[in-house]
């Protein structure tokens, strides 16, 4: 009860500041805006590549297994750009977000909550949800779909690479075959599903910091609750946008 | 609404607060007068730190009013009035709060960035005049945690005051303190007082900065207020709970002690 109490209380603000009350002419603002765009979209890049690579080398290695014997080994390149821009581009993105950014906006909401800086900002007569959660959002919403992109272009040039070198499919065809299959539909419900994941890990991982009281112990119990909520919540986003996007094909 | 810049009382009228289920005191009426300091006394748990909590507007009293001068905080419906008037108030929380991410100079900033329009070079500068008040001023880019405990309050004392207020409220300040740093720090608040005309509100069980500050004292004990007078009076006081408390004499801690010892000779 508590918890849904809180939710609203934050979710009230955040619409209440985005209505009327942002003031980007402040400097300070902006500084935390840029901030919280280098945690969440620059810092994210390597982990970003390195598991959207290894995604792309998986997919094109269990699709090949299957194709070939069925003598379409050819359709690598369909089955990786297709799965990796509709799914896996996404899902993996906010996955690893939901583990870097989502938790650390908990852990930093839920130590200031114990420690009374929130408590300090509404003293000083600082919103705390506009000073706090509106940049993470403003950041998450630009920053989630751009790795998204930057994921599903280093998935498939990593399949692309490895298919061509190890399982000796002419690259020219591969690129041929996924840029000729893939429709900028697909591209779109992409990005749509990402806004989405980014709004929910924003909102789940701000509401967890400020539910904090119990001291030290329970930053712990918050960030985890936070990722595993936001986890929870992406794959059902994730489940409600593939339904929509079979009803409307 | 107009905001007063004069210094005004702050009037508690049968207040009774805590939290749902719990209620911490009853009928609490006092005054903490403009321009004097006022210190909240008691043991730990009492609601010293509770009160000042409804003071500021964070905590909703269970029934009664807070005034401050004529205003009624209780009656503030338009948060627009609440934040207008907390631009009035200056507060030091226990452990300083200070916003770990910031560094000192930014944090003291905050509120003038929020409620000025003015540049940030003048900012700057009212910044470094109240880091130096407080005897910080080669600690403007140092975060938080580069500081010792006292240093993180003063910065936190130069925060409170950095929209010249005219109500200050220090929750503990003494508390985790070494003694000098303490005295250092109650020698500050005492400066403020009489450097600026604040009505000052200190909550505290510590004896020494009660002796060292006080100009009106509010005891609290067990959901009421025990006495509330000038520290002379609290001195010549004859309840047995203010002499145990002043001559720090231990009470219960001693008795089971006792019974402790008893038990265990008859064992």
């Amino acid at each position: 009860m508590k918890g849904l109490q809180v939710l609203a209380w934050m979710v009230s603000r955040l619409l209440g500041c985005l209505r009327l009350n942002i003031k980007p002419k402040k400097s300070f603002y902006r500084k935390r805006l840029y901030k919280d765009l280098a945690n969440v979209g620059a810092d994210s890049i390597p982990i970003v590549s390195v598991i959207a690579a290894c995604t792309g080398i998986i997919l094109a290695l269990q699709s090949a297994q299957q194709l070939e014997k069925v003598g379409a080994i050819s359709y690598v390149a369909n089955l990786v750009g297709v799965t990796i821009i509709n799914e896996l581009g996404p899902l993996l993105t906010a996955i690893i977000i939901t583990g870097r950014s989502g938790a650390a906006f908990t852990a930093e909401i839920a130590t200031m909550q114990i420690s009374e800086a929130i408590d300090a900002l509404e003293v000083m007569g600082i919103e705390p949800v506009r000073f706090l959660v509106v940049p993470k959002l403003i950041a998450m919403l630009i920053m989630v779909p751009c790795l998204t992109v930057w994921a599903d272009f280093v998935g498939i040039v990593s399949g692309g690479l490895f298919s061509s070198l190890a399982l000796g499919i002419n690259e020219t065809t591969y690129f041929n075959n996924t840029v000729e299959f893939l429709q900028l539909r697909d591209v779109f419900a992409g990005l749509v599903k990402s806004g989405a994941f980014a709004v929910s890990i924003t909102v789940i991982g701000c509401w967890q910091g400020f539910l904090a009281r119990e001291g030290a112990a329970d930053v712990g119990r918050k960030t985890t609750n936070s990722v595993v909520i936001s986890i929870f919540m992406i794959i059902l986003l994730d489940l409600f946008f593939t339904t929509l996007n079979f009803m409307f094909r | 609404m107009k905001v007063s810049r004069i210094a005004q009382d702050i009037i508690l009228k049968d207040l009774s607060l805590g939290y749902p289920g719990n209620v911490l005191m009853k009928n609490l009426n006092a005054v903490l007068p403009a321009g004097k300091i006022s210190v909240i006394l008691g043991g730990s748990g009492c609601g010293k730190s509770t009160l000042l909590r409804h003071i500021l507007g964070l905590n909703v009293p269970v029934s009664g009013e807070i005034f401050l001068g004529v205003t009624n905080l209780t009656n503030l419906k338009d948060e627009e009035e609440l934040r207008l008037l907390r631009t009035r108030m200056g507060v030091l929380f226990q452990d300083g709060a200070m916003l770990g991410s910031l560094t000192l100079g930014e944090n003291v900033a905050l509120p003038m960035q929020e409620h000025t329009e003015l540049p940030d070079e003048i900012i700057e500068e009212v910044v470094q005049i109240k880091l130096r008040m407080v005897g910080l001023g080669d600690f403007t880019h140092y975060f938080p945690n580069q500081l010792s405990g006292g240093m993180r309050k003063r910065a936190g004392l130069a925060r409170a005051m950095v929209m010249d207020p005219t109500t200050l409220l220090c929750d503990e300040p003494s508390s985790g303190l070494d003694p000098i740093s303490a005295a250092d720090l109650d020698q500050l608040i005492l400066k403020l007082k009489e450097t600026f005309n604040v009505t000052t509100v200190v909550v505290t069980h510590d004896l020494d900065s009660l002796f060292n500050i006080a100009d009106h004292v509010v005891v609290l004990h067990q959901g009421r207020c025990l006495y509330q007078g000038d520290l002379d009076g609290l001195k010549e006081s004859d309840d047995e709970y203010l002499i145990d408390f002043l001559e720090r004499r231990p009470t219960e801690i001693d008795n089971s002690m006792q019974r402790s010892v008893k038990f265990r000779s008859r064992v």
